[in-house]
């Protein structure tokens, strides 16, 4: 019985985790970055040490032949944790944009950052959502 | 297995979504429970009336129901619009038109109109009554086939709703070409063509006077005429000349100035000028009635106005500046890494053109280049009216008892319309060159005539506190001084009309030489009173209200005198001494930047300084309160009722302390943890629940009568309580502060109060977010619709009408928002620096008249910082307006934000409240773990509880109740089931994860197997 996994290399399930990881590396880039001045109240440490977390943990699960079956469904709950929390410390920023109520002219006075990082973690846990259910080692093909 | 495994992978995404979903959802819902019960009309308290006592009654609604109450704040409505309207130009009497005349509405604005600014004083729109509407009522004949063109083509409308905390709101103007507009009806022969010229203003943004839209307003000024608007102009001036009209009438409707050098410029052919403002629901009945001479105008102008903004000095410093070097947000919970400084000092508007006007004539040294009617186009207090005024017989009586003047002057209606005039009464001081700042002339008074017949006269008199007489010496006696010299008041019809007849009286009485070729205008030397004064250090340094002692209070606003050793950081305030010197102007005559603004740098102390108050706060050995005490009583139970009456419950009566002892540690926490539009009920001293309607202007925000329907807002519901079938309907929309400060009349102020009162009370509310006194320190601050003036004393005088209005109707109100809160941009943290004596005698002076004249119990802070530190805790609450005005209520914070805001520096600063809620219990609240070690804390808490109850008992809120009313606490129905789904979730998670792990486990384990 092998101890560590490494026929993940060989498997699309991996790679679309790794997308989600690559989109979730952006989303965090452009919050932590992006949300400066008067954005910087929404800007919460919370938010990236979450998303780092679930990565390294999707990391460590992966490369354990035990466990790596259940390496992106963990990636996928943190990157969904991630994206909740961020919405914690956003939520009062749309109430100030949509103030008078959600309309076409309100959705353009949006920030491109928070529009941005906003999207991005969207992309990330839908994506790690599919990829949860792809094979992500010869051991679950089997 | 693998099929059981992948059924449990499925359960098991399905519900960490829900579970996700549900715990954030209800974490934010529950932070934010006070205002979805609110919205879902539930209650916080049951309320167990018993009988056994008599009811409290603390006022009746004067109305049958709401449409009788909706018809009587549209009458008052449009009558300030009536006696508010200032008419700036009326050339050949182009003014009044004749009866059913004929009139074309130009601009997608006359459609489109500006009823009511947006933010917190935004208002419906369904209920308000056309410009079309408003002239026909009036008898005019309105262009049909031109209205409804505009109307069909919206895609011409300006946005007059934008409100948004980001910098990206955009103001618009839009408005079609004269080629645009697609009908023969642009041309139709009318007597008069009416173009109307409107501006927006809403809360979090300002409007652009440099930068802006490049196409709406080709100099990104947004003040001043758009290409489209000076294309349609033109036109009508062509038509006018065609003989197809006979006047070209401007109605403007904005509170923001647009810049004036169009009125006169022929290539537009304006005949008549006539500012509306923005007049709420009904005001434009008003505007009817004034086009037609049914009511001759008689508005004053509340503010300068300028042929352009770029000759006002305060633009050097409106707007975003960044600190240099090291930001303070990492020591203060963010957004303080910008400021501004009030470089004017106390030159803000008329006090800066009327006072270097003056000068000119004189002939002061380093008085510059300064052309008067090259710059302001119509002064402060200005107004035309279909009649003329005639004033005589001026007498001023000194009486030293009170330390007042008595002003009376005699006004004759010497035209052949009848009308009102508002009479001003303003005072010079000495200037001592180098000496304490003085304005030229400064409104002390005002009175406003009854309607006066051709030929009638009437003998107006205006009662002048001595006190205005003295001024804060901020660097040397550090508190109010009178100088040695002269003293002139005079009666006039306007700011500039006052210094001219100053002028006049000073060269044909005293004898002073002057220039009288730089006059603009003439003055009347016999409308002049003049005293003179010996230097004065000690009268005036006790507060007149609470006899304490007044001295420096804003010595770390100053950067003259916070962190003397800092030089880098001085600051040259505009001096009349050298205006040459120290005026510096912000924007080129074509709006282009000139970064003349104060460079301010950060240092250590200002890093340390601006700390929150739980960064600070240390423990101490001051021994607590007592909590918990069972003393039997309830805060019903200090109300006396004598012949069916409540009577007034001192803030000194004895008896606070055995209630205040009753209430516990955890009551303290959770009612000064809790201020959303509300204050916290108490069932241990049975203190209701109370609500606050939230809108400078009056009860708005969008809400319907039948919004509070619901036990927290106790027997004032009367809309509920009386089942009356227009609930559904919201207030009306009131005017624009700026338009009632403009009627000069105390008395319609008066009404209009009342009336907002009674909106409060048939929608269930005991206070009211409002009035706001801000000041208007640059005019494309994107609220000015909320504050009355550039004049502190006219905004003064004028809110304490208001308040002894809405205060006679038992609802109590918060002023708002306080201090040097005069912009939106980085309205949240900004470091705002000024001078004692301008913050003194301009910025606080509204707030003061309205709670010395009026008993104005309340404040709402503001968003800003006072210098480095968060209004709230900047510590004036208690040493200026609590130790020298005498205020009795309390404070609630601008809308609750996390970071730099900060319950114990509140507290701590005297403000009570945040205007948000905090904790759902006692243990979950921010002030909770100072139970012990923290006495001197604990005391600032009991005197805020205190405060909140005293305002509470002598409020309308009291309705109903009696000595014997119980109070208890309930979980609304909301709550308790979200908390009931939260768990079924939670379960079913954790089920369905149990359900996961095991099946991969075993999957695992036969598969290796």
């Amino acid at each position: 019985m092998k101890l560590f996994n490494f026929s993940f290399l060989r498997r699309k399930g991996f790679y679309v985790s790794a997308a989600s990881i690559v989109t979730l590396l952006a989303a965090v880039i452009s919050y932590t970055n992006g949300f400066t001045g008067v954005l910087l109240e929404y800007n919460s440490s919370n938010v990236y040490t979450i998303s780092l977390l679930s990565i390294a943990a999707f990391a460590v699960l992966l490369l354990i032949e035990f466990t790596s079956s259940i390496a992106p469904v963990v990636l996928w709950i943190g990157s969904f944790a991630t994206f909740l929390v961020y919405i914690n410390n956003i939520y009062m920023y749309f109430t100030g944009i949509f103030y008078n109520g959600v309309s076409a002219e309100a959705f353009q006075l949006i920030d491109p950052v928070v529009m941005t990082s906003t999207i991005l973690f969207v992309i990330s846990f839908v994506v790690a959502n599919v990829a949860m259910y792809m094979n992500h080692s010869d051991a679950e093909e089997a | 297995m693998k099929k059981m495994n992948l059924i449990s992978k499925i359960f098991f995404n399905i519900f960490v979504i829900i579970f996700g979903i549900t715990t954030i959802g209800s974490d934010i819902a529950l932070a934010n429970a006070g205002a979805i019960t609110a919205f879902l009309g539930q209650s916080t308290q049951q309320i167990i009336n018993d009988g056994s006592s008599e009811s409290i009654i603390m006022n009746f609604s004067d109305f049958s129901s709401i449409k009788e109450l909706q018809s009587h704040a549209s009458d008052i409505t449009a009558q300030v619009t009536e006696e508010g309207a200032v008419l700036l130009k009326n050339d050949n009497n182009a003014l009044p038109l004749s009866s059913g005349a004929k009139v074309n509405l130009y601009s997608s604005s006359s459609v489109n109109y500006i009823y009511s600014g947006g933010g917190s004083s935004f208002a419906k729109k369904a209920d308000f009554i056309s410009l079309k509407e408003g002239l026909e009522s009036s008898n005019f004949q309105v262009n049909q086939d031109l209205w409804n063109w505009y109307a069909e083509n919206p895609s011409y409308f300006g946005d007059h709703t934008s409100n948004t905390s980001s910098d990206k709101a955009a103001y618009t103007i839009k408005d079609a070409k004269w080629d645009d507009i697609n009908t023969a009806a642009k041309s139709n022969e009318a007597e008069a063509a009416i173009f109307v010229l409107s501006r927006y203003g809403t809360e979090a943004t300002d409007l652009k006077f440099t930068g802006g839209s490049a196409t709406d307003y080709s100099n990104g000024n947004y003040l001043e005429l758009s290409p489209t608007e000076i294309d349609v102009l033109k036109n009508l001036k062509a038509l006018k000349d065609a003989g197809k009209i006979s006047k070209i009438i401007v109605l403007l409707n904005s509170v923001n100035q647009v810049e004036c050098d169009y009125i006169n410029d022929p290539a537009y052919g304006i005949d008549a000028v006539l500012w509306v403002g923005i007049g709420g629901t009904s005001g434009t009945l008003g505007i009817g009635r004034i086009l037609s001479g049914e009511v001759s105008p008689s508005g004053k102008l509340p503010d300068t106005y300028w042929t352009s903004h770029h000759y006002n000095p305060v633009y050097a410093n409106f707007g975003s500046y960044d600190n240099e070097g090291e930001v303070l947000s990492t020591a203060n919970g963010g957004k303080s890494n910008r400021y501004v400084v009030y470089q004017e000092g106390i030159y803000l508007g008329y006090r800066y053109t009327e006072t270097r006007y003056e000068d000119t004539v004189l002939g002061a040294a380093n008085v510059g280049d300064y052309d008067y009617s090259k710059i302001v186009a119509y002064p402060f207090g200005y107004g035309l009216s279909y009649t003329e005024f005639e004033y005589t017989d001026m007498t001023v009586t000194e009486n030293k008892a009170d330390d007042t003047y008595t002003v009376t002057v005699t006004v004759k209606n010497t035209g052949n319309v009848k009308g009102k005039e508002s009479v001003q009464i303003y005072l010079q001081q000495p200037y001592i060159n180098g000496g304490i700042e003085k304005a030229s002339v400064e409104l002390v008074g005002y009175a406003k005539t009854s309607v006066l017949e051709p030929g009638a006269s009437e003998t107006v008199t205006v009662t002048v506190d001595g006190r205005w007489f003295a001024s804060y010496d901020a660097y040397n006696a550090k508190t109010y001084v009178l100088d040695a010299g002269d003293y002139y008041l005079t009666a006039a019809k306007n700011a500039h009309d006052a210094i001219n007849n100053i002028l006049s009286h000073k060269q044909n009485v005293d004898h002073i030489t002057m220039d009288s070729s730089k006059m603009v205008g003439e003055g009347k030397f016999s409308l002049v009173y003049k005293t003179t004064k010996e230097e004065d250090k000690t009268t005036y340094s006790v507060s007149k209200v609470t006899g304490n002692a007044i001295t420096n209070q804003f010595d770390n606003a100053d950067l003259n005198l916070y962190g003397a050793a800092n030089t880098a950081n001085a600051v040259q305030y505009i001096s009349r001494n050298n205006w040459d010197g120290t005026v510096k102007f912000g924007m080129t005559e074509s709006h282009a930047l000139l970064n003349n603004q104060v460079i301010v740098t950060v240092t250590p102390e200002m890093v340390e300084d601006g700390k929150k108050g739980s960064q600070k706060i240390e423990k101490d050995d001051v021994a607590y309160p007592t909590y918990g005490e069972d003393n039997n009583m309830t805060l019903a139970s200090l109300i006396t009722i004598v012949d069916g009456k409540p009577q007034f419950v001192s803030f000194d009566d004895p008896r606070w302390d055995a209630l205040l002892d009753q209430l516990t540690w955890e009551d303290t926490v959770m009612l000064l943890s809790n201020g959303l539009r509300k204050t916290f009920g108490i069932d241990s001293i049975g203190k209701p629940v109370t609500i606050d309607g939230n809108g400078a202007l009056g009860p708005v925000g969008g809400t319907n009568y039948s919004y509070n329907d619901n036990e927290n807002a106790g027997t004032n519901r009367f809309a509920f309580l009386y089942g009356d079938p227009d609930m559904e309907s919201s207030p009306i929309s009131y005017p624009c502060a700026a338009l009632i400060a403009a009627t000069m009349n105390d008395e319609l102020a008066f009404e209009l109060g009342s009336v907002i009162g009674e909106d409060c009370l048939w929608a269930g509310y005991s206070g009211l977010y409002g009035f706001g006194c801000n000041m208007h320190r640059g005019t494309y601050n994107g609220r000015a619709f909320e504050y009355y003036s550039e004049d502190p004393m006219l905004s003064g005088y004028i809110t304490a009408s208001q308040v002894e209005g809405i205060r006679s109707e038992g609802v109590y109100v918060y002023m708002k928002h306080a201090i040097l809160n005069e912009q939106e941009k980085n309205r949240e943290g900004v470091n705002t620096w000024s001078n004692e004596q301008a913050i003194r005698q301009i910025y606080a002076r509204p707030f003061q008249i309205a709670i010395e004249e009026a008993g104005a119990e309340n404040l709402m802070t503001g968003f800003n910082r006072i210098g480095v530190q968060w209004t709230s805790q900047h510590g004036f609450i208690n040493n200026v307006f609590r130790d020298e005005f005498g205020m009795q209520g309390f404070a609630v914070s601008d809308y609750w934000q996390n970071g730099y805001m900060d319950l114990v520096g509140g507290i701590l600063g005297g403000c009570a409240l945040p205007d948000g809620d905090t904790a759902n219990n006692a243990e979950s609240s921010a002030l909770y773990k100072y139970s012990e070690g923290y006495g001197t804390l604990a005391w600032a808490m009991r005197e805020e509880a205190h405060r909140i109850l005293y305002v509470v008992v002598n409020s309308v809120a009291m309705n109903g109740y009696s000595a014997s009313t119980r109070f208890i606490s309930i979980t609304p129905m909301w709550i308790k089931l979200l908390e009931g789904a939260k768990t079924g979730v939670t379960i079913s998670f954790g089920m369905s994860a149990a359900f996961y792990l095991a099946t991969t486990i075993l999957y695992e384990i036969k598969r290796r197997a």
